[in-house]
């Protein structure tokens, strides 16, 4: 008895004494079960392209703000003011920066990384380098100097303090960055889960297209800062094929459910504060020219839910630049003035759960090679471009379901036929055209808009905007960046000046 | 519950081998209501939580010991090994917006407001130890120790860590002759190392998830919350202690005192880093921190009679320094101000925990106001004092006459400083009392601009709320207070029955008493709240945002011994 008591011990003992050493036990303990070590790509590729439209966070930073900036839409209180007034918010304009890195980019970077050296995901290669960059320049001409190279790299490369590039540095890789994504997509190459790809299901033709319409609208932004580059990249992006009609747009669509990432995040943003309403900009410029789009921006007069006055000609736009006490003086009453029975809402269906969210359209793509022959860079007809560009802008809302009104080919027709291009104002009238276009899409209507500074803008003058005067050109920077990258930051803002309103990124000269 | 068991066995008298397994498991059910008022929440717009969290450790570890005295010389030692294995489950619903307002049911929620909760987390540490104690007369004793750990949470490649220890102690006063008033002496003295590992999983490897679907597609993500880290390696602290332990005049006075000297190597920490890095946080080993610091515990009893009087005194001061941080960084922000303004942050020569913020700026020993008459910032981030007091201490008194027992604590500390979110609050919205200027008629002052020439300002009454918010809050070094503090922190005032009223019960001792803690803030330099303020519950002192202060309580203590 005593003996066996002996063994039992001395094993037990030798058990533990073993298994202590034994680490490979310890190791697979420190594998969650509840993740994947391994993915295919093309899962992240699907959740990089729902989610290129910041949350309703991040996009409670560029909304309220650009649209506001370019006067497209006007309010007298609640959050739109800060781009109405040029207020400055840089923790909430901060959050697209913040939102930018933290979901899309570090998903897009790790699908390049791990798909880079394996032949049967070129085709997600290849969109991935698209949709990286269709991220990083919305992020770089809304802030400027960003980190891009670095950016998003926290696993990747290990790099905890990226450093922010220069934008020329930036607009130089992206450009080289599209033009290999359009001779990887040249070759005969097909992806294998076309499924996951939510802007083209998988069309590789389509991609490329989008790949050289992305060039041209870099290249078009150069012009101001270096016209030889900007007419170099824009033939390069014609001659390889841009976009040809608005079955080629890049669009992703949403559907009701069954969670908000499913959604449209527009909705939630605009839903959220009612008190924002269309410019008086916007209205009275469809409203002098007939524009048969009225009633697709405009949700009418009159509260969310009740009746609303959907006459084109009852539209009123609210002014830039008034607070709930000066609007009273401007309407000349010293009673409160009711903005929901007085102005004009946006059109609850372009910004509903079901629109489609924009990346590029085939207007769009018209407008530029509009631009590009008025300056004289193509040789084809900057009038036919135009012509294109605007009928293709008032019928692609065809996209989005449960609009009160489509615009008919006939009816764009007529719009041109009574308001021809004129040579002589081309750019002014193409980039109008641009900013109308993207009012939902405003990275596009901003950056557009400080290039040519057309359609011409007064800026607005009140007591706290901090622009001295002026239209802003930049968000600023999230303030954190100045403690978790503090000298990248500050290398960042002494090379391309104070982190204000003020500053114009590399690109915005004239 | 817990369960062990134990299996000995004797070889000899001196030698013995023991194993003994045991395991700790508990299961908790939770249930969560956020009440009404907090953040907006209302008596529809409310979130509420089922929750069970299941966990469980195991320790199964062998001893092969020994006791043996050869003459004056004792000796102690064993040799052994443990396993721990701990694992972690929780499982439940979380809805939030109830349908039927006050109706405080997970059932009142429609399916697309519900979410699963579920999370599952398993750790474990390897271990081999050992240990010897040589004492001799019981006058000295040497103690001697080793261990080696191997944790799961590193990589396979950096997961152990061996740390060894030596300690003497020496009971002068028996080895040598002392005056008489010298009661008892005894010097200690030890080196020792100490290895450690957080206990958080799967922090090695970038993992991947499946986060819904959209129109057929499966969406997949990279779990990133925090930068995963291959190469963590476990840290280890290195200290030296010295220390007397002296009583006096028939040990009615007493002092101890030590002094050590503690080096941190490679502490684990999870950095807050730029969003840039595509992640909010990295797990990272800090580089090398040291502390050195004097405790001091004085005890005296200057009245034995009827009348006792009892008074200890302790205060400890701790010098605290990084001295090197991870390759690549020279500064870690290790937590953030929900303002956005402040920080906490680790640099090289610096206290750990600093708190950093702009200054407001001055030219000329004048402060700098824009065009507007607002405080302008310093452009740079610059650290603002330690948020980690090195001077704490405090007083205890203990009175005792016939059945009547009387008994206060005071606390306090020094040289610690915090940034108030609370009062950058109050002045971003006008509440704190420092906002009253200029509230009738607008500021006018003097200052500098931002040319550096002097001149004068108004700041009319419609824009004094830009100007306390940038004064509060974009000049955060404004709203950085000490929080040095004398506090009243108990008072117990008691009453015991006569031993005779008890004599025929049961009870061999009834004593009541009246107990009041956190009852009086003696001294302290901060406006509007409790300088002992925290932030979260992380190890980032030196920040507050409107938390709840700590409470008052009084209360009656009835003790009562069989």
């Amino acid at each position: 008895m005593k003996y066996s008591y002996k063994v039992i011990a001395v094993f037990f003992a030798l058990s533990i004494s073993f298994s202590a050493c034994n680490t490979d036990e310890l190791a697979d303990l420190n594998i969650d079960p509840n993740a994947l070590n391994e993915i295919d790509m093309s899962f992240l590729l699907a959740q990089v392209q729902l989610r290129n439209q910041p949350n309703k966070i991040a996009m409670d930073a560029i909304d309220p703000s650009l649209s506001g900036f370019v006067q497209l839409m006007a309010a007298t209180e609640g959050s739109w003011v800060v781009g109405d007034k040029y207020l400055f918010a840089p923790l909430t304009q901060g959050e697209f920066f913040k939102y930018s890195y933290l979901i899309p980019v570090v998903d897009v970077n790790e699908i390049i990384a791990k798909t880079k050296e394996d032949p049967d995901q070129k085709a997600v290669y290849a969109m991935a380098r698209i949709m990286r960059v269709v991220l990083m320049h919305r992020l770089t001409d809304v802030y400027g100097d960003i980190p891009y190279f670095e950016g998003g790299k926290g696993f990747i490369s290990g790099d905890l303090l990226p450093k922010y590039d220069k934008q020329s540095d930036i607009y130089a890789d992206m450009l080289k960055e599209l033009e290999e994504s359009a001779t990887i997509l040249s070759g005969s190459i097909s992806m294998q889960k076309p499924e996951q790809d939510l802007i083209y299901g998988g069309d590789v033709v389509k991609w490329k297209k989008l790949a050289n319409s992305l060039m041209l609208r870099l290249a078009v932004r150069l012009s101001n800062v270096d016209a030889n580059m900007a007419q170099t990249w824009a033939n390069k992006a014609i001659t390889g094929g841009v976009l040809s009609s608005n079955a080629d747009n890049a669009l992703i669509t949403h559907t009701s459910g069954p969670s908000d990432e499913n959604r449209n995040p527009k909705y939630q943003v605009y839903q959220n504060d009612e008190t924002a309403k269309l410019s008086k900009k916007l209205v009275d410029w469809l409203k002098s020219n007939d524009d048969p789009r009225m009633m697709v921006y405009s949700g009418g007069v009159g509260p969310l839910n009740g009746s609303r006055d959907m006459d084109p000609a009852n539209q009123n736009g609210l002014p830039n630049g008034y607070d709930v006490v000066t609007i009273k003086e401007y309407e000349g009453t010293t009673e409160d003035v009711d903005l929901d029975n007085t102005y004009s809402r946006i059109n609850p269906e372009l910004v509903s759960q079901e629109a489609p969210g924009l990346i590029l359209v085939y207007a769009e793509v018209e407008l530029l090679m509009a631009e590009a022959a008025q300056r004289g860079w193509i040789s084809s007809s900057a009038a036919t471009h135009y012509n294109n560009g605007v009928k293709a802008a008032m019928t692609f809302y065809d996209a989005y379901p449960n609009l009160p009104v489509y615009v008919s080919e006939a009816e764009a027709d007529d719009y041109l036929t009574a308001h021809p291009y004129v040579a002589a104002e081309g750019i002014e009238m193409i980039s109008t055209q641009y900013w109308a276009l993207n009012f939902t899409n405003l990275y596009e209507a901003f950056a557009n808009w400080r290039r040519t500074e057309f359609p011409v803008l007064e800026p607005v003058i009140y007591s706290s905007s901090k622009t001295n005067g002026t239209l802003p050109r930049r968000l600023p920077y999230l303030p954190s960046e100045a403690s978790s990258n503090g000298a990248n930051y500050s290398e960042a803002v002494n090379r391309q000046g104070e982190d204000s309103y003020n500053t114009r990124v590399w690109w915005d000269k004239n | 519950m817990l369960a062990s068991a134990i299996l000995r066995y004797d070889f000899t008298d001196w030698l013995y081998l023991q194993g003994r397994v045991g395991t700790d498991w508990y299961t908790s059910r939770r249930r969560n209501l956020v009440p009404y008022g907090t953040g907006g929440r209302n008596e529809r717009y409310t979130e509420l939580s089922e929750l069970e969290i299941r966990q469980r450790e195991t320790n199964a570890e062998f001893i092969l010991g020994m006791n043996k005295t050869l003459n004056d010389i004792g000796i102690s030692a064993f040799l052994g090994g443990n396993q721990m294995r701990r694992s972690f489950e929780q499982i439940g619903l979380e809805g939030e917006r109830f349908q039927v307002p006050y109706f405080h049911s997970i059932t009142n929620f429609s399916s697309d407001n519900l979410t699963p909760i579920f999370g599952q987390a398993e750790v474990g540490i390897n271990s081999l130890f050992g240990s010897a104690e040589v004492s001799y007369k019981n006058l000295v004793f040497l103690t001697f120790t080793g261990r080696k750990d191997w944790f799961s949470t590193l990589d396979q490649q950096s997961n152990s860590v061996f740390y060894p220890s030596a300690g003497m102690s020496f009971v002068f006063s028996d080895a040598i002759e002392l005056p008489s008033w010298f009661a008892f002496g005894k010097m200690r003295a030890a080196w020792s190392q100490v290895g450690g590992a957080p206990l958080n999983a799967y922090r090695t490897n970038l993992t991947y998830n499946v986060v819904g679907s959209h129109q057929g597609a499966i969406l997949g993500s990279a779990n990133r919350n925090e930068v995963p880290n291959k190469n963590l390696k476990p840290l280890l602290v290195t200290e030296f202690e010295i220390g007397f332990d002296l009583r006096f005049l028939k040990n009615r006075i007493g002092l101890d005192v030590s002094y050590y000297n503690r080096k941190t190597t490679d502490d684990i920490l999870s950095a807050t880093v730029s969003e840039s890095t595509g992640f909010g946080s990295a797990a990272v080993n800090v580089g090398e921190m040291s502390n050195k610091g004097i405790e001091l515990l004085l005890t005296g009893s200057p009245v034995v009679s009827a009348f006792k009087w009892d008074i200890s005194f302790n205060v400890a001061r701790n010098t605290n320094e990084v001295l090197k941080l991870v390759d690549g960084l020279d500064v870690i922000e290790s937590d953030r101000s929900r303002t956005n303004r402040a920080f906490i942050h680790n640099r090289v020569g610096y206290p750990y925990s600093s708190i950093a913020g702009r200054q407001q700026k001055m030219i000329n020993g004048q402060f700098v106001y824009n065009s507007d008459g607002f405080p302008v910032a310093e452009d740079s981030i610059v650290l603002l004092g330690t948020g980690v007091a090195p001077i704490t201490g405090g007083i205890s008194n203990e009175f005792g006459y016939k059945n009547f027992n009387l008994s206060f604590l005071l606390g306090f500390q020094q040289g610690g400083k915090i940034h108030s979110g609370t009062n950058t609050l109050f002045y971003s919205n006008g509440l704190h009392k420092g906002t009253l200027p200029g509230r009738e008629n607008g500021l006018t002052f003097t200052g500098m601009n931002t040319d550096g020439i002097q001149q004068e300002f108004n700041v009319p009454q419609d824009q004094l709320e830009d100007y306390y918010f940038d004064f509060a809050a974009r000049s955060s070094g404004n709203m950085v207070y000490s929080t040095d503090y004398i506090k009243l922190r108990s008072l117990v005032f008691g009453y015991s029955l006569p031993s005779k009223l008890i004599e025929n019960t049961p009870f061999s001792s009834v004593n009541l008493s009246f107990v009041a803690r956190n009852l009086w803030l003696i001294y302290s330099d901060i406006e509007n709240i409790d300088p002992e303020s925290t932030y979260n519950n992380g190890n980032s002192q030196g920040l507050e945002y409107a938390g709840v202060p700590q409470s008052r309580t009084f209360g009656f203590n009835l003790k009562v011994k069989f």
